[in-house]
């Protein structure tokens, strides 16, 4: 393209995300499935349509297991540098945020209780804009914490409200 | 309350029982319709029902009374060097207050009772959401109009006492009128190409129908049954064009009143170098100010059917605006009636001040011929969708009639012509201070955005744009919507505008493939 380019963030999430995003997604699917087959198979006589219905709903719901997560790990990106805060997310609508240091609000770790399991938490920044925050996604809990205490400081040590 | 608590406190204004009376005393005979209607179905005399009527008039207005004299007596407020405090509550006794560097919204507001009384509603606020310790905004109402004014001087302008006493001077003198822009009638043209046009004669039927159903059941109505009655005999064309002829003529008298009611007196004026201040309103008079530092920008925005007409709405983009409140007939970001476009773009430059005034607009740079391509496609494809989805909808279900299909073929025609214009209405550019962007079809909008209170960037590509070479750039700003996009610029290019509009911002994150030289492709502005 001209050869003019942006080049992808440094730094990926914990490799942990994958495990985490698949355990997720399999105690999403697999309850609904044996739900769905324990009701099928007492409460209709075998109609092969619903059958079949079934098994697309299944092949639907367990087919992207093994492959959306190793995705997002390969997709999502992210880098902070002295000045700015760079995250990349998205295949078919690919997205890029910058938020320069200075106008940084507020930054906050979050960690579900599967995510506590294994050990990894999100990191979300904050800027005065109303229109989204950037996130990043499945860090090491420690590294997490630590990056949020860096920015924290930087941010509090730069005048101004930031807007 | 003590002694030592009192120093500088002070109450609302004591007129608030005689408008507490009025208010009440003006809403009566609109809710002793259906107490008459009620005891008149009761076969009461007409003395009995008067003297129920004022009976229940004298007890609304002396409980009102009581409620407001006690709301009274608890309610204090005070400014003090550091903050703006409000006590208040009879049971649970209350002590807020908002630190006076933060606020930056002293609004007011008179209903009629209020003008005829000389008393104004008044707002202070932060004009933010926050949900800490401080509160965001409070409402006293009423105060004296004098000590309004007197507020929304000491809380604004605290800084400048000595400029606005100039001013005020200047001003007593006849000299320089600081007005940017005051009403003309003639604008009053483009009030017919606004959204009360088309939805003003509906929203009068549903009110009439509440009204109505205040007293009884409108369907079981002798009234209305007739009329419904005459109007379904009608042959069906000639329904249709009552239906839109009415729908049109009352939407045009409610424009026009709604115009009136909005913008009379109208006077955009700037005030002692830094704040603004918009009046304006008919039955309701309002009273707006803004600091310009919460300024972040313009937008000139084009509905369609006033793009025809030449008109154009001039918005500001700013921290801390109120949101609009419901029932408004104006929004609270509008800084002018609808003007004719030159105008428009005049105002908005004077108000952000350090934009030459005068000079022909800058020309926004013409985006790819890819955005076009994406836009032409768009309007085939959709259609030629649609038109499969009804074709096979005739097909099989038998209540789709067989022409459907034709008329979802026949909107590719339309849809390109409004895809040619969507494309014709992008444009940027990087002019002095401000990031310049344009865009939208139904309502196109043109967005300065001060370079200064851009606090990001979302750059934005589909599958679709990264195989057209085109790119999003989404500038975030603590202001309006939050966000302003460039939409569909060439790849390379967005990537420069970025990194030129913010400097440095995105620089260490580009990579130039060839040699690391700058952009020199593209011209300085």
């Amino acid at each position: 393209m001209n050869g003019v380019n942006l080049r992808p963030p440094r730094h990926q999430a914990d490799p942990r995300v994958v495990i985490w995003w698949t355990v997720q997604s399999l105690l999403f699917a697999v309850p609904l499935l044996a739900v769905l087959t324990t009701l099928h198979l007492i409460f209709t006589s075998g109609v092969i349509w619903l059958t079949a219905g079934l098994v697309v709903l299944a092949l639907i719901l367990l087919i992207p297991i093994p492959i959306v997560p190793r995705m997002h790990y390969r997709l999502n990106r992210w880098e902070v540098t002295d000045e700015a805060v760079y995250t990349k997310t998205g295949w078919i609508f690919q997205e890029w945020r910058i938020a320069p240091m200075s106008r940084i609000q507020t930054v906050d770790t979050a960690q579900g209780p599967l995510q506590r399991r294994y050990g990894i938490s999100d990191v979300t920044v904050t800027t005065a804009s109303t229109a989204g925050a950037l996130r990043i996604v499945g860090l090491d809990q420690e590294l997490a914490a630590e990056l949020t205490r860096r920015l924290t400081e930087i941010t509090q040590a730069t005048p101004g409200d930031a807007t | 309350m003590s002694e030592s608590q009192t120093r500088g406190w002070e109450r609302l204004d004591r007129k608030t029982h005689l408008y507490t009376v009025l208010s009440v005393a003006q809403a009566v005979p609109l809710f002793s319709v259906p107490v008459v209607v009620f005891l008149f179905n009761r076969d009461l005399t007409i003395p009995l029902i008067a003297a129920a009527v004022v009976g229940l008039a004298l007890l609304a207005i002396a409980a009102f009374v009581a409620l407001d004299f006690v709301y009274w007596r608890v309610t204090w407020y005070r400014v003090t060097p550091e903050r703006f405090e409000l006590r208040s509550g009879l049971f649970i006794r209350k002590h807020q207050f908002i630190p006076r560097d933060r606020i930056r919204v002293v609004d007011f507001t008179a209903k009629p009772v209020h003008r005829v009384l000389g008393l104004r509603s008044v707002v202070v606020g932060t004009g933010e959401k926050t949900g800490g310790d401080s509160q965001d905004e409070f409402k006293l109402d009423p105060i004296s109009l004098a000590r309004a004014e007197e507020l929304r001087r000491e809380l604004l302008d605290s800084a400048a006492p000595a400029a606005v006493q100039a001013q005020e001077q200047a001003q007593a003198r006849g000299k320089a009128d600081p007005a940017i822009l005051t009403l003309n009638w003639a604008w009053i043209r483009y009030a017919p190409l606004t959204v009360w046009m088309f939805v003003g004669g509906t929203a009068l039927v549903f009110a009439i129908y509440r009204a109505l159903d205040t007293v009884g059941e409108p369907e079981e109505m002798q009234v209305v049954r007739t009329l419904w009655a005459e109007f379904t005999a009608l042959p069906i064309w000639l329904m249709v064009v009552v239906a839109v002829a009415a729908n049109l003529l009352v939407g045009l008298i409610a424009s026009l009143v709604f115009f009136a009611e909005a913008w009379w007196q109208y006077r955009l004026e700037r005030e002692s170098g830094d704040t603004l201040r918009i009046r304006r309103g008919l039955l309701t008079a309002k009273s707006i100010t803004l600091k310009t530092k919460r300024l972040r920008g313009v937008e000139i925005a084009e509905p369609l059917p006033l793009r025809w007409g030449g008109g154009a709405r001039v918005n500001v983009i700013a921290s801390g605006l109120k949101k609009d409140e419901e029932g408004a007939t104006e929004s609270a970001k509008a800084l002018a009636p609808p003007l004719p476009v030159n105008l428009a773009e005049r105002v908005g430059a004077e108000v952000l001040g350090d934009v030459p005034v005068g000079e022909e607009p800058v020309r926004l740079r013409v985006h790819p011929p890819t955005a076009r391509r994406r836009r032409l496609v768009g309007a085939v494809v959709t259609p030629v969708i649609l038109t499969a989805g009804t074709g096979l909808a005739a097909l099989w279900i038998p209540v789709v009639p067989a022409w459907a299909p034709y008329v979802t073929l026949a909107l590719i025609a339309p849809a390109l012509l409004l895809a040619l214009d969507a494309y014709r209405s992008l444009g940027h550019r990087l002019s002095g201070g401000y990031l310049i962007a344009r865009s939208g079809t139904f309502v196109r909008r043109k967005v300065s955005l001060r370079r200064t209170g851009i606090v990001g960037f979302t750059l934005k590509q589909s599958i679709l744009q990264r195989r057209l070479g085109l790119l999003t750039v989404e500038a975030t700003t603590a202001a309006g919507s939050g966000a302003y996009q460039v939409v569909d610029v060439a790849f390379d290019e967005g990537l420069a505008l970025a990194d030129r509009a913010v400097p440095g911002l995105l620089t260490p994150f580009i990579e130039y493939d060839n040699a690391p030289a700058p952009v020199s492709a593209d011209s300085p502005r």
